[in-house]
């Protein structure tokens, strides 16, 4: 048993070392070197880190739509489908970051409301059925 | 929750590509959604031009 908790202690020390201590919310100080804690940032895990992919990923769908209309791949009707569609989908994800933002209680979108919440599964949708 | 390869690099990428932008700027954060949503900009607009050219192409 003590030595499955010095197993889990140790990959915890490891993974904090390999994240750095950016992940934990610290920021390390270019003049100083020092560290500092900032509450304002986004702590890992918090429905920003979750809808922040989201805005990726709908960029790799309209890139990739890009290419293959350039090589010939898929029509002009079909690329402006996809951007009809990829906008249907950031429109979604704008009004969940703005409903997180709006009902959290820090102004910082640091928690998940229900309407964001309901408003990003239906961009995630989207965005499946877009790829 | 599982990402993509393909959409981790991307969001890897944002992530570095704004990070240089503020560490040029002298800043020590950003916003991180502000960044993602610039990488979705320049995306619309990459589209935009290919389905401009392709419609040109086509006369």
């Amino acid at each position: 048993m003590k030595a499955r908790i010095f197993a889990f202690a140790a990959a915890l020390v490891l993974s904090v070392s390999a994240f750095g201590a950016d992940s934990l919310g610290a920021k390390a100080t270019a003049d100083s070197g020092g560290v500092y804690m900032a509450a304002s940032l986004a702590p890992l895990g918090s429905f920003e880190w979750v809808a922040a992919p989201r805005y990726t990923e709908l960029a790799t769908v309209r890139h990739n739509a890009a290419v293959k209309l350039r090589k010939g791949q898929i029509s002009v009707e079909q690329a402006e489908a996809v951007q009809a569609r990829a906008d249907g989908v950031r429109k979604l994800l704008d009004a969940a970051v703005a409903a997180c933002a709006q009902d959290d209680r820090t102004g910082q979108c640091q928690g998940s409301t229900q309407k964001a919440s309901r408003l990003l599964v239906r961009a995630s949708t989207q965005l499946a059925a877009l790829k | 929750m599982k990402i993509s390869v393909v959409t981790a690099r991307a969001f890897a990428s944002a992530l570095n590509a704004a990070a240089d932008a503020a560490m040029a700027k002298g800043e020590h954060e950003f916003d991180l959604i502000h960044a993602t949503q610039a990488v979705d900009n320049a995306a619309r607009e990459e589209l935009e031009q290919a389905i401009a050219a392709a419609k040109a192409a086509q006369g």
